[in-house]
């Protein structure tokens, strides 16, 4: 492991003083102007069962911080990609009261020895669950920082026990069409399900996290409730939502932007700002701050997440993208 | 004295959704949205596409008995290349920041920013060439010229469909009102001018 990462396992953050806090960044302003457009705020996690709130209320460790200044998390909720409930970036929000994720199974096969379905609940009840604040940065240009609290991808992998023909592991989101307009958007250039994938080093990298809430709550709905990817250094799209089904392969498996369009994305999708896109730099990005604020600022290989460089040592970022 | 009032109804009409988005935009930036310079350029650009077409409709709407609307082509017209303008001043001031070498790298980089400039160099030269005198001035030239506004509508359509990478919806909807706008012109070029004798 690298030094970056055992040294904040060490650093335990109570989670009193997380949510303290919170409190106080929420107090300073931005919450008189939550209150004037209270009907978008309805808060989308109410309906998160009793185990998983408990969960994510007891969960005290942080295990990976950074000096960026966390997103409001007003704009973390209001400004998604989630195709699934429209194009929008307030369309998820606006949206998501129609889609129940309680309760949710994952559904786990392929190249294992322990393939099965996973319920969400006993999936949280018997896992560790720990907080880490990410950068989050979209392939459009802009970015966030997110309290995210999960679990480490691995060790859910782990439990199914994957063979040495495994490769790569493929991900897919739940189609539900009667609860995600999108989904029946005929004029979609997206086929659903929506699904990505990893190399298996790359999913069992420590950085590779699975979040079950954000902030010190259940995920919202247009985050990807109930359960959802996060690879800080790749693409935001790479960190698929709302996962239902996970499959060890040995062929790199197909994902949703690269079929969409297979010369603007590609599957590995690192964060990259010297591989130029064709619609967006990748020099800089927009980062939405604490305040609401937008400043932009340069973008960094890997997202500032260096560590995961010996992944690709022998590859060439340009020709991979 | 009808025709002065019904010309500033259309004039402020025209003007409302950039005193409403301006004033959001500078004054409760939030209530717009997340990333208000994101909305802003969104619905600037949107607007000046839409004004396209009620320019084009003019015409085929005299036809339809409407005689007066053709007195506001030239002002909706250039309503269109006013928030055209809107569009990429928040582009140039919001989005990029003035930093120019994201513009020059944007303009050889980016397919639908180079379409989009394209765009708005086409509504240039039509709003420039849209006074009075240059009419008289131009002659025949100007009847050329703003054939330009084809070019134009076709251009803005295709920056549109360029940037719009989740769902065909939307960029089809305006597809169909520039095929009908466009059919109707063909549609009495080739066919009914064999039938009925030739207008203008
Ligand atoms: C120099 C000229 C122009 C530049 C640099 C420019 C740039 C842009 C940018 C950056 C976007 C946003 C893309 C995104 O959200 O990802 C956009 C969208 C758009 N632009 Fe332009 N544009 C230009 C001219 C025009 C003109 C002249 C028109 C119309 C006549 C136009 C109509 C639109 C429309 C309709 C959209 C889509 C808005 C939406 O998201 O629904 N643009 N343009």
């Amino acid at each position: 492991m690298t030094r970056r990462f055992s040294e904040s396992e060490n650093h335990v953050t109570p989670k009193s003083m997380f949510l303290n806090r919170r409190q106080i960044m929420q107090g300073a302003g931005a919450l008189a102007m939550t209150s004037m457009i209270s009907p978008l705020v309805a808060a989308k996690t109410a309906n998160a069962p009793n185990w998983l709130n408990r969960k994510i209320n007891s969960t005290v460790y942080r295990s990976v911080d950074t000096d960026d200044s966390v997103t409001d998390a007003y704009d973390t909720q209001r400004y998604n990609n989630f195709y699934e409930f429209g194009t929008g970036k307030d369309d998820p929000v606006k949206n998501a009261g129609d889609f129940n994720p309680y309760p949710w199974e994952i559904s786990v096969s392929g190249l294992c020895d322990k393939p099965g379905v996973l319920s969400l609940e006993d999936l949280v009840t018997s896992s560790q669950t720990e907080e880490r604040i990410y950068r989050l940065r979209c392939v459009e240009a802009w970015s966030m920082v997110v309290p995210w609290t999960g679990i480490q991808l691995s060790s859910l992998l782990r439990r199914f026990q994957p063979n040495s023909k495994a490769k790569y592991v493929a991900f897919e989101t739940i189609v539900r069409k009667e609860e995600m307009p999108g989904q029946r958007d005929r004029f979609s250039f997206i086929e659903w399900p929506y699904v990505e994938g990893l190399r298996m080093d790359e999913a069992f990298h420590p950085l590779a996290f699975l979040a079950i809430g954000m902030y010190g709550e259940a995920l919202p709905v247009q985050n990807g409730a109930p359960i959802r990817l996060v690879v800080p250094w790749k693409y935001g799209f790479k960190s698929i939502k709302s996962i239902v089904g996970i499959r060890f392969v040995d062929q790199q498996p197909p994902t949703t932007w690269n079929l969409a369009a297979p010369r603007e994305y590609g599957f590995y999708s690192n964060v990259n700002p010297g591989r130029s896109h064709p619609r967006w730099s990748q020099a800089t990005e927009r980062r939405f701050g604490a305040d609401g604020k937008i400043d932009r600022i340069p973008t960094q290989l890997f997202n500032g997440y260096s560590e995961v460089a010996g992944l690709y040592k022998d590859m060439d970022l340009k020709l991979f993208y | 004295m009808k025709n002065k009032i019904l010309w500033w109804v259309v004039f402020l009409t025209a003007a409302a959704p950039s005193v409403y988005l301006s004033i959001m935009f500078f004054f409760f930036p939030r209530l717009l949205g997340v990333d208000p310079v994101e909305v802003y350029l969104q619905q600037n650009g949107l607007w000046a596409l839409r004004f396209l077409l009620v320019t084009l409709a003019c015409s085929p709407l005299r036809r339809l008995g409407m005689k007066t609307v053709v007195r506001y082509r030239r002002m909706l017209g250039l309503y269109s290349f006013f928030y055209g303008t809107l569009h990429l001043t928040t582009y140039v001031a919001g989005w990029i920041e003035f930093d120019w070498s994201l513009f020059i790298e944007d303009l050889y980089r980016r397919p639908f920013i180079y379409v989009g400039m394209f765009t708005w160099v086409c509504l240039f030269v039509l709003a420039a060439t849209s006074p009075r005198w240059m009419v008289r001035r131009l002659r025949k030239n100007w009847v050329v010229i703003h054939k330009g506004v084809f070019i134009a509508v076709c251009a803005a359509w295709l920056h549109l469909w360029m940037q719009s990478r989740a769902s065909a919806a939307e960029p089809l909807v305006y597809l169909t009102i520039i095929l009908i706008l466009l059919g109707e012109r063909v549609f009495r070029r080739f066919y009914k001018s064999s039938l009925v004798k030739p207008r203008s």
